[in-house]
């Protein structure tokens, strides 16, 4: 059919949803997601129009016990740190199928799949003492690999930031909490990887509570408005006290 | 398994959603927002109610028990840590678990370089098309059009796409599978993909 010839970036958008890139494409398709939200908006349909494909994987009972790991290893993370993420690291197998992760240690989703959050330690103290008030969210959108992870401590106002997996573009990654009336407030820019320290301003420290959402959103060098993002929410996550 | 169907060359009647089913769907989003509040007991109810599906998936793709399992561990523990992103007015629970265990399991297979990829023909029969929507929480009757859609492709395209989807393969893994060049597999996908759009726009 003459009809059937697809545009390079229509088959790119089509092509991230199914999983069929790797290397450079990859991370090519990754930067247009945060760059151009058509391109965004078009893997999301993707997404969308593959979806029903899943039924076609067969049920098969998981492992007997593997819901009880699951919850020890919950356990041993809250036990480790509040606010702190541990993914449980990934045995090596000794079948055929063993886990060569420094093979692939350059692909973002298995910077994701083996991230274990080392945020900076409290002092050790003695005796137990209140905690301060803190707060912790976890950032995820449509771009697989890119994770932010923040912490807000009230005895300080500060909130930690760290971005994992963040590709390559020409806009930068600015961070808002949106409250319960859904109006953006701008906490600040974000540093493309590592951790960002962010001063929340003291008009803003009211919306640190469970009803808030953290968004990233993706915005020109200068911004166009400070009081609202410019761009489309590129990573989102909801606010949880601990 | 009792429940894996084989399916060779014969494409799903229609499951209409049943009230069954849509309260069992309606159940599984509420718990996964329930999720988000950290609520143990929820994660809980997830995993009763999408375990079977999720491992499935794993199973599918990493073919290895032990790594399908550890894979299907840190779904979990991903579900548990970023159900706070689930929207559920851009997909349903069930598809964005999914997508979380197929992406996962993706991920380890490139992780493991598989040298000698499964023929495509497997990818065929392990496609549950059968399978009863109405136990298995499906996705209403949008399911049944997109099998459709792929049933009007030709076989090549319909099988290239299958093999992506369903056993996570990039494009020179299919090419090896299918004994084609790279060129030639990803201009059928392309194509494949192209009439997979229209047909789906066409029947809504």
């Amino acid at each position: 059919m003459s009809s059937d010839a697809m545009p390079d970036r229509s088959a790119m958008a089509a092509e991230l949803a199914l999983g069929l890139l790797e290397g450079a494409e990859r991370a090519e398709a990754l930067r247009l997601m945060l760059a151009d939200p058509g391109f965004a908006a078009e893997v999301d349909a993707w997404r969308s129009r593959i979806a029903p494909l899943y039924d076609g994987f067969p049920e098969i009972d998981a492992p007997a016990g593997l819901m009880n790991r699951i919850e020890g290893l919950i356990d041993a993370e809250l036990a480790v740190e509040p606010g702190s993420s541990v993914v449980a690291p990934l045995p090596a197998k000794e079948s055929g199928g063993g886990w060569k992760m420094a093979t692939f240690a350059a692909s973002a989703i298995a910077a994701v799949l083996a991230l274990a959050l080392v945020w900076p330690r409290p002092e050790v103290a003695p005796v137990p003492q209140a905690r301060p008030d803190m707060a912790v969210a976890q950032l995820t959108g449509p771009i697989d690999g890119l994770l932010l992870t923040a912490r807000y401590d009230s005895s300080t106002s500060e909130m930690l930031v760290r971005v994992e997996g963040m590709p390559v573009t020409d806009t930068e990654p600015e961070l808002w909490i949106v409250p319960a009336d859904g109006q953006p407030r701008r906490l600040g820019r974000l540093m493309r990887g590592g951790v960002t320290r962010i001063e929340i301003p003291e008009g803003h420290r009211k919306f640190i509570d469970p009803l808030s959402n953290l968004i990233l959103t993706m915005e020109p060098k200068v911004l166009p408005d400070p009081d609202k993002p410019s761009a489309p929410t590129v990573a989102q996550g909801r606010l949880q006290r601990i | 398994m009792s429940n894996r169907h084989c399916f060779r060359g014969r494409w799903p009647r229609e499951h209409p959603l049943t009230p069954a089913s849509i309260e069992r769907r309606a159940d599984l989003q509420a718990a996964l927002l329930r999720v988000a509040q950290q609520d143990r007991e929820a994660l809980r109810t997830v995993y009763a109610m999408t375990s079977a599906k999720l491992h499935g998936v794993c199973l599918r793709i990493c073919i290895d028990r032990g790594a399908a399992e550890d894979v299907l561990q840190n779904v979990y523990l991903k579900v548990w840590q970023r159900a706070g992103s689930f929207d559920p007015a851009k997909a349903s629970a069930i598809a964005w678990l999914c997508a979380i265990a197929r992406n996962a399991a993706i991920d380890w297979r490139r992780s493991q370089r598989y040298e000698d990829p499964l023929p495509v023909d497997l990818a065929e029969t392990l496609v549950d098309v059968d399978a009863d929507p109405s136990a298995a929480l499906s996705q209403d009757s949008e399911r049944a059009q997109i099998f459709r859609c792929l049933g009007e492709l030709e076989p090549a395209r319909a099988s290239a796409i299958k093999a992506g989807f369903y056993q996570g393969l990039s494009y020179p893994e299919i090419a090896e599978a299918m004994d084609k060049p790279v060129g030639t597999v990803k201009s059928w996908i392309r194509r494949g993909l192209m009439q997979l759009k229209e047909c789906l726009s066409r029947e809504q």
